[in-house]
C-alpha cells in the first residue's frame, strides 16, 4: 500500500484522501478515461514521479477551478502528481471500484466533519487518491505520462505566473491543518491495511512531504537511508575487455583473448556498513611464479574481492574479507578493470599473483584506513593484517589463503599517504609490508617489502611513479636477496585520444628463494587509448621488454575496455 | 616475414578500428556547459537545519562534492544531492567547485565507488524543489541551490566564511533560461 501524503494550496480547506487497491482497477480502462480527463480538464502543477505515476490526487472543483500557487516556495508543499479532474472521473472510479464503495463512507464522514469546522463553501469537494502499481507494465501508461507531462509543463508555467501571494498566517494554519489531515489519511490507510493481509510495498520513505515551519522536528521526521526490505540492495556493474596479442617470443601465436569478465556488485547494507566484491570470470592458465597451472582455453570463476566495509567515520573504516593490499598506489587505485586503467594491463610489478606477478596482491584479513587530522596536508593511514600469501604448499596452488592460512603468523602492512590540497591530484605515500614465509623443507623466510610512490593524477593528465624493494631474508642465512623494481607512467589526454609511455623495471636475482623466474625484465611500453564513448575504451599498445640472458620481447596489443 | 604477419595484423586492426569509431562516433564525452554571463544569482550551498556545520571552505566543498569526505563531524554520513546534466546549476559547481566536466565527473565517482573510497554515489534530483525536499528529509544531505530558490527548510551554509548574500561569494549561477 502507497502510503499517500497530501499537500495542496492554502484556499484547501479540506481534504480527503482516499487510497483505492489497484489490484481492483481495470488499469487501462481507467488510464483511457484520465488522459481524456487530464487533458481537458487539468488545471494545476502536477509532477511525475521518477518512475511510474503512484498517486494521482483528484478533485471535483470541475474546469472552472485552478489552484492558486502559494508563490514560489510553495512548490516545497507539493509532494505526489497532483491533478485537478472533473467529478466524472469520481464517479466513474467509484462504479468500478470496489474499494472505493467500501472506503466511501469514512469519506463522507471526514467530508462532514471538515465542513462543519470550515463552515462556508468548499472549493474543492473530495479529494481522492488512485494508486498505481508496479504492475502495470511501463509501456502502457507511458502514452499517458507523455500527455500528463506536456499539459503540466503549459500549465504549470500559467499557474506560476497567475499566483496571488499567499497569507503567511493563513499558510501556517493550513499547514497544521494539513498535518492533521494526514494524520487521519494514517489511520485510515492503517485500518485498511488490518483488514487486507497482503499490501502492496510502501512508498518510498524519502518522498514525505516536509512540515514546513516545524524546525525541531525535522530529525525526528528524516528518513535516512533507512533498509527497506522492499527494495533491491545490490547494485551492479561489469568491466570486460577483448586483446587481440602478438610478441615474437618462441610458441606464442597471435590471438584473440577474452579478458577478465569482472561483475562489481556493491550493496549499502547500512548507513555504516557497506559490501563490495568483484566477481571475475576469465579464461586462460593461471602462472604463478613462473609455473602454468590450467588450461589453455577453460575459464575460471574467481572471487577476487569480497569486502565488508564499516565506516565509522572519515577517521575510521574497518573492511574485511579479501582485498587488494595498500602496497604501492597502483594495487587499491585499480582493480580487475582494463577499463580504468590507462594502458592494457598493470604494470609487472603489480600483476595478479595467478598471471606471475611477485607481490601478494590480495589479503584475506582486516584493513583498518582513514584520514589522519593534518589539515591541509591531508594524510591518509592504512593498516592490515591478513593471512598473507601461501608458502608452504607448493607455489603452484591457490597464492591466496581464502580461507586457511598455512601457518598462524600473520601478514603486516602499513600505508601513509598524503593528499595535500596545495596541488590537485598529488599523492604521496610509503608502505610497508610483512611476512613470514615457511615453504616446505627449506627454512624460514622473512619477507618485507617497501613501497614509496608519488603520483600526479587530473582527469587529463597522470603521472604515476612508484618504485619497491622485495627482500626475503631466510633464517640461519646471512644472505638476503633483494628484488628492486620501479615503474614510471605519463599520459596526457587529447580530446578522446590519450597517448601514454610507461618504462618498467624489475631485477630479481636468479637465486631468488621465492620466485627465481623473474630475473631481470625492463623496457619501455608506448601506446595510445582512444575513447570511443563515455564506457568504450580501444588502447593500442607496444612493449619492449629486455631479458636477461634470454632474447628481448616485443609485443604489441590491441584491447577493446568497456564497462557496461 | 611471417612473424611481421602478427604485429601487422594487429596494427592493421588497431587503425582500423580506431578510424571506424572516430567516424562513428561522434565524441559525446562531456563538456562543461559553459554558464552564460548575465545577471547572476548566487548559487547557495545548502544542507538540513540539524547539521552543525555554518562554514565550508572551498577545499573542503570539493572533497565532498568528490566524495573523498564520507561523515560530518557529527559523524553522519554525507549524502550529496547533485542536479540532473544540463542545469546551469549543475555545470557551476562541476566548473568551481569540482573542477571536471560531466565525464570526469562521471568516472571519478564510478571510480571512486570501484576502489571503495566512495561509500556512496550522488542523489540525482530533477529540480531545486526536489533538492529541497531531500536536503530537508535527510540530515546527511547537501546541496545547492538559488539563492531564489532557498527557503527556511533548509540552511545555506557559508562558503569561505562568506555567505550566498555577501559581496564576493563565489559561486554564482546565471539566471534561468525563459522557456
Amino acid at each position: 500500500m502507497l502510503a499517500a501524503r497530501m499537500i495542496d494550496k492554502p484556499i484547501l480547506r479540506t481534504a480527503i484522501m482516499l487510497v483505492i487497491d489497484s489490484r481492483c482497477l481495470s488499469p487501462e480502462c481507467v488510464l483511457f478515461d484520465l488522459a481524456s480527463t487530464i487533458s481537458r480538464f487539468c488545471s494545476v502543477v502536477m509532477r511525475i514521479d521518477s518512475c511510474l505515476p503512484r498517486l494521482l490526487l483528484f478533485d471535483a472543483a470541475g474546469p472552472g477551478s485552478h489552484h492558486p500557487a502559494v508563490g514560489k516556495r510553495n512548490g516545497v508543499l507539493y509532494h505526489h502528481d497532483i491533478h485537478t479532474v472533473s467529478g466524472r472521473a469520481l464517479s466513474y472510479l467509484s462504479s468500478i471500484n470496489s474499494s472505493y464503495q467500501r472506503l466511501l463512507p469514512a469519506a463522507n464522514a471526514l467530508l462532514k466533519e471538515e465542513r462543519m469546522k470550515f463552515p462556508g463553501p468548499l472549493p474543492i469537494g473530495a479529494m481522492f487518491a488512485l494508486k498505481l502499481t508496479g504492475r502495470m507494465m511501463v509501456w502502457r501508461i507511458f502514452p499517458l505520462l507523455l500527455v500528463i507531462l506536456v499539459n503540466a509543463t503549459i500549465l504549470r508555467a500559467q499557474q506560476l505566473v497567475d499566483a496571488p501571494a499567499a497569507d503567511k498566517q493563513t499558510l501556517q494554519l493550513l499547514l497544521q491543518r494539513i498535518d492533521q489531515l494526514e494524520a487521519r489519511v494514517k489511520q485510515l490507510e492503517g485500518a485498511k491495511q488490518q483488514a487486507a493481509p497482503v499490501s502492496p510495498p510502501s512508498a518510498p520513505a524519502q518522498s514525505s512531504a516536509p512540515p514546513v515551519g516545524e524546525a525541531e522536528p525535522q530529525a525526528d521526521n528524516a528518513v535516512p537511508e533507512r533498509m527497506d526490505s522492499s527494495k533491491t540492495l545490490l547494485r551492479m556493474r561489469g568491466f570486460g575487455d577483448i586483446t587481440l596479442h602478438g610478441d615474437n617470443q618462441r610458441h606464442d601465436t597471435t590471438s584473440f583473448s577474452l579478458g577478465q569478465l569482472n561483475l562489481f556488485i556493491t550493496s549499502d547494507i547500512s548507513e555504516k556498513f557497506k559490501f563490495l566484491s568483484e566477481i571475475v570470470f576469465e579464461g586462460g592458465p593461471d602462472n604463478i611464479f613462473g609455473e602454468t597451472r590450467g588450461e589453455n582455453n577453460t575459464f575460471g570463476v574467481d572471487v577476487e574481492r569480497m569486502v565488508v566495509q564499516y565506516s565509522h567515520s572519515d577517521f575510521f573504516r574497518l573492511a574485511v574479507g579479501r582485498y587488494h593490499t595498500a602496497i604501492g598506489y597502483y594495487n587499491t587505485a585499480y582493480h580487475h578493470s582494463t577499463w580504468f586503467q590507462t594502458t592494457t594491463g598493470r604494470p609487472f610489478l603489480f600483476q595478479f599473483e595467478d598471471r606471475g606477478g611477485i607481490l601478494p596482491v590480495h589479503t584475506v584479513g582486516a584493513s583498518a584506513s582513514g584520514l589522519i587530522p593534518s589539515g591541509h596536508l591531508g594524510l591518509h593511514y592504512v593498516a592490515e593484517v591478513g593471512n598473507g600469501r601461501a608458502s608452504r604448499s607448493p607455489m603452484t596452488d591457490e597464492p591466496v589463503q581464502n580461507v586457511v592460512d598455512d601457518q598462524n603468523h600473520k601478514a603486516f602492512n602499513l600505508a601513509l599517504f598524503a593528499r595535500p590540497d596545495a596541488v590537485r591530484g598529488l599523492q604521496v605515500g610509503f608502505s610497508a609490508y610483512r611476512d613470514l614465509l615457511a615453504p616446505a623443507n627449506v627454512p624460514r623466510i622473512g619477507e618485507t617489502i617497501f613501497a614509496a610512490h608519488a603520483v600526479l593524477v587530473r582527469p587529463k593528465f597522470e603521472w604515476l611513479n612508484e618504485i619497491l624493494l622485495v627482500r626475503h631474508a631466510p633464517n640461519g642465512i646471512p644472505r638476503v636477496f633483494n628484488t628492486p623494481g620501479f615503474y614510471t607512467q605519463l599520459s596526457k589526454q587529447f580530446g578522446s585520444y590519450r597517448p601514454y609511455f610507461r618504462y618498467q623495471y624489475v631485477n630479481a636475482s636468479s637465486t631468488e628463494p621465492i620466485f627465481p623466474d623473474v630475473g631481470l625484465r625492463q623496457g619501455p611500453s608506448f601506446g595510445l587509448r582512444y575513447d570511443a564513448s563515455e564506457t568504450v575504451a580501444v588502447k593500442l599498445q607496444y612493449d619492449y621488454t629486455a631479458l636477461r640472458g634470454q632474447p628481448a620481447v616485443n609485443a604489441l596489443a590491441l584491447q577493446v575496455g568497456f564497462t557496461f | 616475414m611471417p612473424r611481421l604477419a602478427g604485429p601487422l595484423f594487429i596494427l592493421a586492426s588497431a587503425v582500423f578500428t580506431i578510424a571506424a569509431l572516430s567516424l562513428a562516433f561522434v565524441p559525446a564525452l562531456g563538456r562543461l556547459p559553459e554558464p552564460q554571463i548575465t545577471t547572476e544569482q548566487n548559487l547557495a550551498i545548502v544542507v538540513s537545519l540539524s547539521n552543525p556545520v555554518e562554514n565550508l571552505s572551498m577545499a573542503e566543498l570539493r572533497r565532498i562534492f568528490l566524495g573523498e569526505r564520507s561523515h560530518w563531524p557529527n559523524g553522519r554520513r554525507i549524502t550529496l544531492v547533485m542536479m540532473e546534466p544540463g542545469q546551469p546549476e549543475r555545470a557551476v559547481v562541476l566548473r568551481d567547485i569540482c573542477q571536471m566536466n560531466e565525464t570526469d565527473f562521471n568516472n571519478h565517482f564510478l571510480h571512486g565507488v570501484f576502489t571503495g573510497e566512495v561509500l556512496v554515489s550522488p542523489k540525482t534530483l530533477a529540480t531545486p524543489v526536489g533538492v529541497r525536499k531531500f536536503v530537508f528529509n535527510v540530515p546527511g544531505a547537501i546541496g545547492y541551490l538559488r539563492v531564489s530558490d532557498l527557503d527556511s527548510s533548509v540552511k545555506a551554509v557559508r562558503v569561505d566564511e562568506r555567505g550566498p548574500e555577501d559581496k564576493g561569494y563565489k559561486l554564482h549561477v546565471p539566471p534561468r533560461s525563459s522557456k
